[in-house]
């Protein structure tokens, strides 16, 4: 890539690599040192024999904690286990740069729970990358994975896992430890690939040549002191220590004063004339007198094969379990009876529910139960009822609501209209007499002998229909064939129904042209 | 009050830039005290370097001047880059904004580049390898002469800042200069 730039003026900043690289010095040096502080070298006196002392309380520890896991093993039968456990350890240890102080305890608790090797070796890998990922300590979420197994989830939703509830109580703690697995794959190997994972490491091989020498030490000593006391012990270990640490540094100036010879490059001890050879016969020796490890008297098996003893003891074992958990499931059913969350859904089931309400109440209860059958079966219909119930309200959505049928019609009772009709009679009359008043002869003439007329009278049609006098009205003689003067016309109609409203007002109009009333008197113009 | 300084021991007149201390934070603390200043100074400093910039493109051939084999072809037949006379010119420019530091720890707060491949390879053609067909075939068509040293030698960009003769730097620092003092000035009537 081209680069052709020309930088006027800078500044230095100081860059990100410069504080990683100062950091991860600060480190190596710690390391460095912690290391240098194993092997001897660069310590004083003093140092080397507190070293010492370290070193052997170190192999000491761990001889204990070995123990105490195979102790631990033997008494869930798993004893013949002891050896392939500890190699796992140690290929853990090597792997991820976790010191088996740690790793027994958690393993020991696996073990403890599941009293299966492979069972506890699979949730152990599981722990580690959980650790890794989450940060928290692996003692944590060994006891967590411990308390699942044994089927308390409690301390299993504390770690911040990404369980819910609803995978609790449905899944297995296989198919959870399965899904964690898949969640957390490859975290533990990813940290140890890190630079930290590698100080780690360091620290773990540090930690281990510290308990080599310590187990040298106590192999010495127990050479040594077989016939006296602690104190005794203590001073030949310093007295050894500042004559190791006197020859040590004595090498050291001696190869620097041999580096100045010509053609001498590296310092071989077993080069140095007469002292070489008695340091190579003491190594010699030393390594022939390592103490010998016990001769391993645990019962082998192969492919699956066992003695009659750990048989016996593991069909016990396992009747045992069984029992237990029989106990466990008739405690669940005893106690399901009193249980308020059934009793209430029971006597929510009785009262009168819609269908929904219902399946919904049929599922609540299968996850009561934990009736994982019922749980899918309901489940199913809860989500057809829930489609079916959107679907409806789609279909009610998409119906428009009906136009109001009577928003046009103008309410007036009948009342009112007849009083206005009476107003506006009275007042054409009375406008009628003016205009007709108003006109010359001929244009009276011209109207063909209509003229307005007030109170005229003409006799009754008949005796069941009687005529009167109208009050206003148009005619050739100054009468007319007007309503009778004095009838009221009652029309008997509920007010806002517009139907009887329209049939009433038609009733009138017509029983008023049989009479007569409307064509030849008002109308009659 | 914001301590910065100019390294005097840096301002020769070459390539190496002039160090300045404290010229981030100068530059924030005239965006956030007195906007008006933080806008002059980029400004101030763009044009002390534009005539490097401007002498350089005129450096740079024209689209006749260069072999016919380098032109843009129709179909690209290899990888190497092809001189278009208008991208590579105005491939050069210059930048006021601080850069992200480098492996060293330096961020640039003023800068002048080529940066177009085939820029650059008119740039420096010829430095290590003057007989290659190539480079003889260019300068028999056209070339200017390479001015600079080392690895600050070249024909167009570094040509034209080397005939600049550190103008264009001690303006940059005038400016910076300029705009601190003017901010502490403010910075002392408000006080």
């Amino acid at each position: 890539m081209a680069n052709i730039v020309i930088d006027i003026a800078s500044e230095f900043t100081g860059a990100k690599a410069f504080k990683q690289a100062d950091s991860a010095t600060q480190k190596l040096t710690s390391g460095v040192k912690k290391l240098a502080g194993a092997v001897g070298l660069a310590y004083g006196t003093s140092a080397v024999i507190a070293f010492g002392k370290a070193s052997v309380k170190a192999a000491a520890a761990d001889q204990k904690a070995q123990q105490q896991l195979a102790l631990a093993l033997k008494n869930v039968g798993l004893e013949r286990d002891a050896a392939g456990a500890e190699g796992y350890i140690q290929r853990l240890q090597s792997e991820f740069g976790i010191v088996d102080d740690l790793l027994r305890p958690a393993y020991q608790s696996l073990a403890i729970a599941t009293r299966d090797t492979a069972e506890s070796q699979r949730l152990l890998n599981l722990s580690l990358d959980i650790s890794a990922a989450t940060g928290k300590d692996l003692g944590s979420v060994t006891a967590a994975l411990s308390k699942a197994y044994l089927g308390n989830n409690t301390a299993l939703t504390r770690l911040g896992v990404g369980i819910s509830k609803a995978d609790l109580k449905t899944k297995s703690f296989y198919d959870i430890t399965n899904d964690l697995a898949t969640t957390f794959k490859g975290s533990a190997t990813a940290a140890a690939s890190t630079f930290q994972g590698s100080m780690d490491k360091l620290a773990v091989a540090s930690a281990n040549v510290q308990e080599i020498i310590g187990t040298g030490l106590i192999d010495a000593l127990t050479g040594l002191g077989n016939n006296d006391s602690v104190a005794n012990l203590a001073a030949s270990m310093e007295e050894t220590a500042e004559y190791t640490a006197d020859v040590i540094r004595g090498i050291g100036v001696l190869a620097d004063k041999l580096k100045s010879l010509p053609g001498f490059s590296n310092l071989n001890v077993g080069m140095i004339p007469i002292l070489g050879s008695y340091l190579q016969g003491l190594r010699a020796l030393g390594q022939s007198n390592q103490i010998k490890p016990a001769p391993f008297s645990t019962p082998m098996t192969i492919s699956g094969q066992s003695s009659k003893s750990s048989t016996s003891a593991q069909t016990k074992l396992a009747k045992e379990t069984l029992k237990v958990n029989k106990e466990n499931l008739k405690l669940t059913k005893a106690k399901a009876i009193f249980d308020l969350q059934k009793i209430q859904i029971e006597a929510a089931l009785k009262g009168k529910i819609s269908e929904e309400e219902r399946i919904r109440l049929k599922l609540m209860q299968a996850i009561e139960d934990e009736n994982i059958s019922q749980i899918e079966k309901y489940t199913k219909m809860l989500d057809e009822a829930q489609k079916n119930t959107e679907k409806l309200v789609t279909t009610l959505a998409s119906i428009k609501p009906l136009d109001d049928v009577f928003k046009n019609w103008n309410f007036m009772s009948v009342k009112e209209q007849l009083a206005s009709l009476q107003s506006y009679f009275n007042g054409f009359a009375g406008s009628a007499a003016s205009a007709f008043n108003a006109l010359n002869q001929e244009q009276q003439a011209a109207l063909g002998g209509y003229k307005p007329f007030v109170g005229a009278s003409i006799p009754s049609v008949s005796a069941s229909n009687p005529s009167m006098p109208s009050v206003v009205g148009l005619g050739t003689n100054g009468t007319g064939n007007q309503l009778p003067a004095g009838v009221t016309i009652n029309v008997n109609t509920g007010i806002g129904d517009p139907n009887a409203i329209a049939e009433a007002i038609d009733e009138v109009l017509t029983n008023a042209r049989n009479r007569g009333t409307l064509v030849g008197g008002l109308f009659a113009v | 009050m914001h301590s910065w300084q100019v390294s005097k021991m840096k301002q020769r007149r070459s390539a190496m830039p002039a160090s300045v201390k404290g010229g981030i934070e100068l530059r924030k603390a005239l965006k956030t005290f007195t906007p008006d200043l933080a806008k002059g100074l980029p400004k101030e400093v763009g044009a002390a370097l534009k005539p490097i910039t401007k002498s350089a493109r005129g450096y740079l051939p024209d689209q006749g001047e260069v072999l016919s084999g380098w032109l843009p072809r129709q179909m690209s037949e290899a990888t190497f880059p092809s001189y278009n006379a208008r991208i590579v010119k105005a491939g050069i420019g210059y930048k006021t904004t601080p850069s992200k530091p480098n492996r060293r720890g330096f961020r640039s707060l003023a800068r002048v580049f080529n940066k177009t491949a085939a820029g650059a390879i008119y740039e420096t053609m010829g430095r290590k390898t003057p007989q290659s067909r190539f480079v003889q075939n260019q300068n028999a068509k056209f070339s200017q002469s390479m001015k600079g040293d080392g690895k600050v030698e070249g024909r167009a960009l570094y040509r034209a800042y080397e005939e600049n003769n550190g103008k264009a730097r001690d303006a940059v620092l005038k400016a910076i200069t300029n705009a601190a003092n003017k901010l502490n000035a403010r910075a002392s009537v408000r006080g």
